[in-house]
């Protein structure tokens, strides 16, 4: 196996531990402790400036409706509304940390690799070339779907759309509709690029990726 | 395939749409010869790029519908099954195209395992790419962009290439360069290629032949010369003199990365009744200055403001390049309705007010219709609808011409001196010198980051 190959596999291994670790610890600490870290090895290798504004801004802007939500997971957990509010924070806590350190940990594994990077370790596993390409082009648009997503809400604040609107259903649908829209067109051009140039979706035809 | 016949040969060709079950292309006959340059002309939704796909032999793929008639590819009847290999596609937006993070990957993404390493050095010199190898195509600018998209398609060696509104989001001195590079290459290799274009000057300049379609048929057919069409817009300026400040731009400073400032001491002042052009090169901060007039972005130093003292956001609207980046009601009246609901409009009078709009931008027999299922022109229209309908006195306009076809571009010109002459003022970013030239009342040229 190539050095390379190698180093990115090492890689891809230390994410799922890492985010199997993440989804699995118990406690808040621990789990306060890892996403500073996270956010440190962020600062370091200088995640660029938007993508960690705009991931900061929609945590944050997401944190009341998420609080909503487990204060009525609380209300039913206690059966009461009092308790709800303390249930509520102590539930959603660990939940928002374990949300923000994972997308830090995917975030930053996309920093450090390549795309070629990665097809070149997933084939290495001997992945089918299907599921190498879908892995590869999630991985890929990341950064560009949030930079989309940004547009997107600067068109719809131009016409009136604030942070608080931007929490009820036609607002998040103000939103969503387009990038989602724009998402479709993104991959429809893209399919249509690689079939033309002879990207195979079957192991029986056409060129294999590369 | 033998040198006497041609290259594409279409007989009768006629193509359905699955959806609405809308006739695209009616009996078309069209021939087309090795190493032709041929421009696609026509407006809106007249079955252009349907006609490309099937001259490229894509259709298959790319179209969901039904082709009857003949359609014979490099000397193969293609009309069911198309011919995948036979043309590289280009389409307007290159970044949806690109798939790899490195240059040179993109590029040998086409070639086949045997011809990667002898393909590629040549192909990357040739294309002027090989001093980029190494870079993410994320880091190209947009013309850099495109022209990595066709060396991408140049690698599985095509007979036939097929672009499709290229120079959407090209400056002018990039589309420029585009066309001498498919000019270069196109004579070099022998290939035939189309191109699908709004920008009529620049095509006629260009192209050997020119096919102009209207309605799924072949309406002219021969030499740029002989092709009527693409007579420039003619002087739509506003008459009256211009009045009081609106928007005041003074001593600003802005930079995205501090060593680099893309504004510096900057002063700009807008005045009732005129209209504005930002001219420049992608990158020269048209579309950052129009977001700082919006107050979507603040200078670091210096001021941009209203004279009327109202915030800019309230006094100021800013329409976008993109349509589909801002539509998602599900009739046009909801999507128009968006901004007046937004300002706390009571729901009729917001309703009123769209629907007044509505019909002063031409579109009030649209008003039930599913947004999405508009034509691109009256997508345009309606996006500026959308922000006209906060009856703002200061219009910002980024790239308005872009892919818009004759009719629209006329229609877009006199809204413009209309707005310009009830009393506002209008500042817009365009790479089209000739829609400036007949409509601003002056042009601010930028420059960008040293």
């Amino acid at each position: 196996m190539r050095r390379g190959v190698a180093r990115t596999l090492a890689r891809l291994v230390l994410l799922v531990g890492l985010s199997l670790f993440l989804a699995l610890v118990q406690g808040w600490i621990i789990l306060a402790a890892a996403a500073g870290a996270l956010a440190i090895l962020a600062l370091v290798l200088g995640l660029p400036r938007g993508t960690a504004r705009l991931l900061a801004a929609v945590g944050l802007l997401g944190l009341p409706v998420l609080y909503l939500v487990f204060v009525l997971s609380g209300r039913e957990a206690t059966g009461a509304w009092a308790p709800a509010f303390r249930w509520g924070l102590v539930h959603m806590a660990p939940y928002s940390l374990r949300m923000g350190a994972l997308a830090l940990a995917n975030l930053l594994f996309i920093r450090v690799t390549s795309l070629a990077e990665i097809m070149e370790a997933l084939k290495a596993l001997r992945l089918p070339d299907p599921a190498v390409l879908f892995l590869s082009t999630v991985l890929r648009f990341l950064p560009q779907i949030l930079q989309e997503a940004r547009r997107v809400v600067d068109a719809q604040r131009c016409r009136g759309l604030t942070s608080r609107k931007l929490l009820t259903p036609p607002g998040l649908l103000a939103v969503f509709v387009p990038l989602f829209l724009g998402q479709v067109q993104r991959s429809r051009d893209l399919a249509i690029s690689l079939e033309v140039r002879g990207a195979a979706f079957s192991c029986r035809a056409g060129r294999r990726l590369p | 395939m033998p040198a006497d016949r041609p290259m594409i040969a279409a007989r009768d060709l006629s193509h359905v749409a699955l959806d609405s079950r809308a006739r695209l292309l009616k009996e078309v006959g069209l021939t087309v010869e090795r190493g032709e340059r041929v421009g696609i002309v026509g407006p809106s939704g007249s079955g252009k790029t349907t006609l490309g796909f099937h001259l490229g032999g894509l259709h298959p793929w790319a179209l969901e519908g039904t082709s009857t008639g003949s359609l014979v590819l490099g000397g193969r009847e293609c009309i069911q099954e198309g011919r995948k290999g036979f043309a590289g596609l280009v389409l307007q937006n290159p970044e949806n195209q690109i798939f790899c993070d490195r240059v040179e990957d993109e590029v040998a993404f086409g070639l086949g395992e045997g011809a990667r390493i002898a393909g590629l050095e040549g192909l990357l010199e040739r294309t002027g790419l090989a001093a980029f190898r190494d870079r993410d195509p994320a880091t190209l600018s947009l013309g850099w962009k495109q022209r990595l998209s066709i060396a991408g398609m140049l690698a599985i060696g095509p007979e036939v290439l097929l672009l499709d509104e290229p120079t959407n989001y090209l400056d002018a001195p990039g589309a420029g360069e585009l066309f001498r590079f498919l000019a270069e290459t196109g004579d070099r290799k022998g290939i035939t290629t189309l191109v699908i274009d709004h920008d009529e000057t620049r095509l006629r300049a260009w192209a050997t032949r020119l096919v102009r379609i209207e309605d799924g048929t072949v309406a002219a057919d021969g030499p740029p010369g002989t092709v009527p069409g693409g007579e420039p817009l003619p002087d739509m300026k506003p008459q009256a003199a211009p009045g009081e400040i609106l928007l005041s731009i003074q001593s600003m400073t802005f930079a995205y990365e501090r060593q680099r400032p893309l504004f510096r001491g900057f002063d700009l002042d807008l005045r009732e009744g005129e209209i504005v052009a930002l001219l420049g090169p992608n990158g020269a901060g048209k579309s950052t200055l129009l977001r700082l007039a919006k107050g979507l972005l603040q200078p670091s130093r210096g001021s941009v403001r209203t004279c009327a003292g109202r915030p800019l956001m309230e006094e100021v609207g800013l329409v976008f390049q993109n349509p589909d980046e801002q539509i998602f009601a599900l009739t046009v009246e909801e999507e128009c309705a968006f901004l007046p609901r937004n300002q706390g409009l009571p729901e009729p009078a917001a309703r009123a007010a769209a629907c007044d709009t509505l019909e002063r931008l031409g579109l009030g027999h649209l008003r039930d219709r599913l947004p999405f299922s508009l034509s691109y022109g009256e997508k345009r229209r309606l996006t500026l609808a959308s922000v006209l309908v906060g009856a703002p006195r200061i219009l910002c306009l980024d790239e308005p011409t872009a892919a818009l076809d004759r009719p629209n571009l006329a229609l877009l010109a006199r809204m413009m001196r209309d707005h310009a002459e009830a009393g506002g003022a209008i500042l817009f970013a365009t790479h089209d010198q000739a829609f400036a030239r007949s409509l601003a009342t002056r042009s601010v040229p930028l420059a960008g980051a040293p």
